[in-house]
């Protein structure tokens, strides 16, 4: 079945349940399109969330779809690489969800180069619980959770996943259809762990970054090439202070994947392989 | 002194500081005697330290099947003072100790008289040997000499443990050993006399995780996330070395939580996978349980048992968490918990473990204990024949039609499964409540539905799980669960000879709780006595709250080391002779 998909392929008949005008519609948009310009079979394809409102996608796009746990994500969607690598595999995490309670796994995740995208609905706040103050949420801001405005400083993913190695690094905005597709196909097209950083406006609680806010600080970067050539100067760039928020293709290298470096995979997906007769024989002769 | 005879069981200990090779001498004493055709069991107490403190490991090795350790022992040998010191009180009439007059001195000990002190010079001979690393062998040889079994197989096993470090290693650890023998065989009178005699057929030496591994992977295991935390580690490294034999990806996650949900997401998607950890790992999986509970996904996730609270005594054995094996992870939901009596239990119920997980699509929680998962013992397993291997109801294409009912309703709650990559077969898990294709769903009678579905499982797998396993038949009956099992049938031994009968109640599977079954088997009781590794009763709780049943007596080891056969036996003597 290799003819030409349509964005109906991946749609269900459910209409997402988010905030009208949140920012996450047109994740959900883009990836679908994505998903059709590289010609995903929704069979083969398994979007990974943990529990937040982007984290509810997986409801609204037609393919194999886990809503996990609040942060779990990242393993959930490992283990289920490691099961059948020959699948496609989209985790789909929230900042709270992503940088906050599962930053532990988002930061080994990059260390290993699975074959798999993993993008963030970047928003700023906690929009599931109501509002509270994320990790991406720059230091001072005031919300019911830091009401004299957040001490602590914030955290920037895509830096952080460049410092784990991620392989592939993006930051796009819900809001440019075109760029933020283009850069999911590439994100997915690449062979190894990308992230994708995505500007999200979150229009119920976020009243600080927001559609005006964005439109008038972003600055778009041309899609054809990485913005910087070197790790370290990928590093720099993201960790250094610039005038209107970056958007694009931030820095990409091919490095092996981890299942290119497990030789057990070379027999085939390990969900494939027969377990009916397994002999023991070797196993236990180191052991009379 | 009169040299001590013993029938046809010898009881050997070692000790020494940490990094000594303390658990080198007994497993190689167990190794060689195992392939002269013995049997044995090792047992080791270590302090959490890797170097100094005092260590000790006994061997005990017999014609026939060896049920339990005790803490006396025929013969010790001491590698330092300290040693001498612990241990001196703890050696049978006519038993003895091997210790090296040239760097001990004795005098100021006060050493029983029926103990025979045996001089050998360890350390020099280990030198003149080539390696001063080898004074362990030495003292090896020394114990073959005084049990008056010949070396021969010993030097087999230097050749294995020794080979892959070169031929030169192999002969410097001959030549110890050797030493040793010769130096006793000509200075030495006191000879250990026993009726040990092997009938050489092949068996196998083999600790508890590694039997756990076995278990694991002739039941097709193709992923393992795990991290380490002592008693459950060596399950890791083990599957780790084994890995690329069997095809299975081992990953050494960043912390036990990544670790269950590796598991969980793997399982989801078609494979066996499990996760082992000891009991302060598994304390932070509540909430992944409670997810696989939800999406209904297998997963096998192995507990060792080290006594807690909190970090505990890491080195130590008990039963404290069979109530977290329970009730951890909100909500209520479907799960099975295993509890495994020794090696034959670690490999058969894990084989049990991953077809009750894929045909229920539950999370299977498996206990054992540091004392089942340290222990080296002489197997027998029959490898040739193939595992029973139940996948579960997996659904047919003819179902997958693009809008396939993952969480089907069915009378006996179990739905048949699609995964990842199946053509037609997608569909949305979800760790909130949802409806058969795998909405989320909120509404009274969708949720019911649900709850209702999965609840039934729990009915169908008690049907399903065999019944408690019951030892000699006598109204008075001992309920215990986990490592105690054999300690508790040599008890049973024991107390037979004093004119004493016992029946032994060994509880495998413990959640779904066999009501029915325990009942029946308690029916016709006059006595029924408690034996667990824990403070509050854990199982005797869990009996009374399923069965009404409280116990006539309870008798509990909380202190870390294990129970031997002599101390249960004694303990319920102490009660049925009061009756
Ligand atoms: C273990 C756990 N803690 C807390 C929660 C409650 N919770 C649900 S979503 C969420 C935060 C969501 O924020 P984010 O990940 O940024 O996603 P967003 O809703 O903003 O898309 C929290 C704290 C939970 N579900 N599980
Ligand atoms: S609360 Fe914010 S993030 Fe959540 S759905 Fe509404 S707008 Fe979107
Ligand atoms: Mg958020």
């Amino acid at each position: 079945m290799n003819t030409e998909r349509t964005v109906k392929d991946y749609s269900t008949k459910a209409i997402p349940s988010w905030c009208p005008g949140c920012g996450d519609f047109g994740i959900l948009t883009a990836l679908k399109k994505a998903l059709v310009e590289i010609n995903a079979d929704p069979d083969e394809t398994l979007v990974v969330s943990g529990i937040g409102c982007g984290s509810l996608l997986p409801y609204w796009i037609n393919t194999y779809g886990s809503c996990t746990l609040h942060g779990r994500a990242i393993p959930f969607a490992t283990g289920s690489k490691i099961a059948n690598h020959k699948n496609n595999i989209i985790v789909n995490v929230g900042d709270g969800d992503g940088l906050g309670i599962g930053m532990g796994h988002f930061v080994h995740f990059f260390r290993r180069n699975l074959d798999v995208m993993v993008i963030c609905d970047n928003n700023g706040v906690y929009g599931l619980t109501k509002g509270q103050t994320s990790p991406t949420a720059k230091k001072g801001t005031k919300t019911s959770s830091t009401p004299f405005g957040s001490i602590e400083d914030y955290v920037n993913g895509a830096s952080l996943a460049l410092q784990m190695g991620a392989t592939f690094v993006a930051r796009a905005y819900s809001a440019d259809a075109p760029g933020l597709t283009e850069i999911m196909k590439q994100a997915m097209n690449h062979n190894g762990a990308a992230f994708v950083d995505i500007l999200q406006p979150c229009v119920t609680f976020n009243k600080q970054e927001t559609y005006d806010f964005y439109n008038k600080n972003i600055d778009k970067n041309d899609l054809t090439a990485p913005i910087c050539s070197s790790r370290s100067e990928a590093i720099t760039f993201c960790n250094t202070p610039q005038e209107k928020i970056p958007t694009g293709i931030i820095f990409q290298e091919e490095l092996p994947t981890y299942e290119e470096q497990v030789p057990q995979f070379k027999k085939g997906p390990l969900a494939h392989q027969d377990i009916s007769q397994i002999d023991v024989t070797d196993f236990m002769e180191r052991r009379s | 002194m009169t040299p001590k005879t013993v029938k046809n069981k010898i009881h050997i200990l070692a000790g020494g500081p940490a990094g000594t090779g303390i658990e080198s001498i007994t497993h190689s004493l167990a190794l060689a005697l195992t392939r002269e055709g013995l049997f044995a069991i090792t047992t080791s107490e270590y302090q959490n330290i890797i170097r100094g403190g005092h260590s000790f490991a006994s061997v005990h090795v017999g014609n026939t099947e060896i049920l339990s350790h005790q803490n006396h022992y025929d013969l010790m040998i001491a590698m330092d003072k300290n040693s001498v010191q612990q241990h001196c009180t703890e050696i049978d009439e006519g038993g003895a100790i091997i210790y090296d007059g040239e760097k001990i001195n004795i005098d100021d000990i006060d050493i029983p008289e029926t103990v025979e002190m045996i001089h050998v010079p360890i350390a020099r001979m280990a030198k003149e040997s080539g390696l001063s690393l080898a004074a362990n062998v030495v003292g090896v040889g020394a114990v073959f000499a005084i049990i008056g079994q010949s070396p021969e197989q010993m030097k087999t096993v230097l050749e294995t443990i020794f080979t892959r470090k070169g031929k030169e290693v192999v002969e410097i650890n001959h030549r110890a050993l050797q030493a040793g023998y010769d130096y006793v065989k000509e200075n030495v009178t006191h000879q250990i006399s026993n009726q040990l005699k092997g009938d050489e057929k092949k068996r196998f030496l083999m600790g508890g995780n590694e039997a756990i591994a076995l278990g694991c992977i002739r039941s097709g295991l193709k992923f393992l996330s795990a991290y380490p935390m002592t008693p459950g580690s060596t399950i890791l490294t083990t599957l780790a070395k084994e890995s690329q034999n069997y095809d299975i990806v081992v990953v050494h996650a960043e912390d036990e939580i990544s670790a269950v949900n590796m598991a969980i997401g793997a399982g989801h998607s078609g494979i066996r996978a499990a996760t082992g950890t000891s009991g302060g790992g598994f304390a932070l999986m509540g909430e992944a349980v409670s997810l696989a509970g939800q999406i209904e996904a297998p997963v096998v996730i192995f507990d060792a048992q080290r006594p807690g609270p909190s970090t505990g005594l890491p080195t130590r054995t008990g039963q404290g968490d069979l109530r977290m094996a329970m009730h951890c992870g909100q909500g209520d939901f479907p799960r099975l918990v295993i509890a495994a009596g020794d090696h034959q239990d670690c490999v058969d119920l894990t084989g049990e473990a991953f077809n009750y997980a894929e045909k229920y699509q539950l999370p299977v929680i498996f206990l054992t204990e540091k004392y089942i998962a340290d222990q080296y013992r002489t197997c027998e397993f029959d490898i040739t024949k193939n595992i029973n291997i139940d996948r579960g109801k997996i659904a047919p294409p003819s179902e997958l039609d693009g809008n396939f009912m993952r969480y089907k309703d069915t009378p006996d709650g179990i739905s048949p499964r699609s995964v990842p990559g199946m053509k037609g077969g997608r569909y949305t898990s979800t760790s909130y409540e949802h409806d058969e294709h795998g909405k989320p769903v909120e509404e009274t009678p969708e949720v019911k539905v649900m709850m209702e579905k999965r609840w039934r499982k729990i009915k169908t797998l008690e049907k399903e799980l065999p019944d408690p396993k019951v030892f000699g038949s006598s109204k008075n009956k001992v309920m215990i669960w986990g490592g105690t099992k054999n300690p508790t049938l040599e008890a049973q031994n024991i107390l037979q000879k004093k004119g004493f009968d016992i029946e032994v109640i060994q509880m495998q599977y413990i959640l779904p709780f066999k009501t029915d079954a325990v009942q029946e088997i308690l029916k016709d009781r006059e006595n029924l006595i408690m034996v667990e590794g824990n403070q509050s009763g854990q199982l005797e709780g869990v009996l009374t709250e399923f069965t009404g049943i409280t116990p006539d007596y309870s008798i509990r080891s909380y202190y870390g080391r294990p129970m031997t056969g002599e101390w249960i036996a004694q303990e319920i003597e102490k009660y049925l002779s009061k009756l």
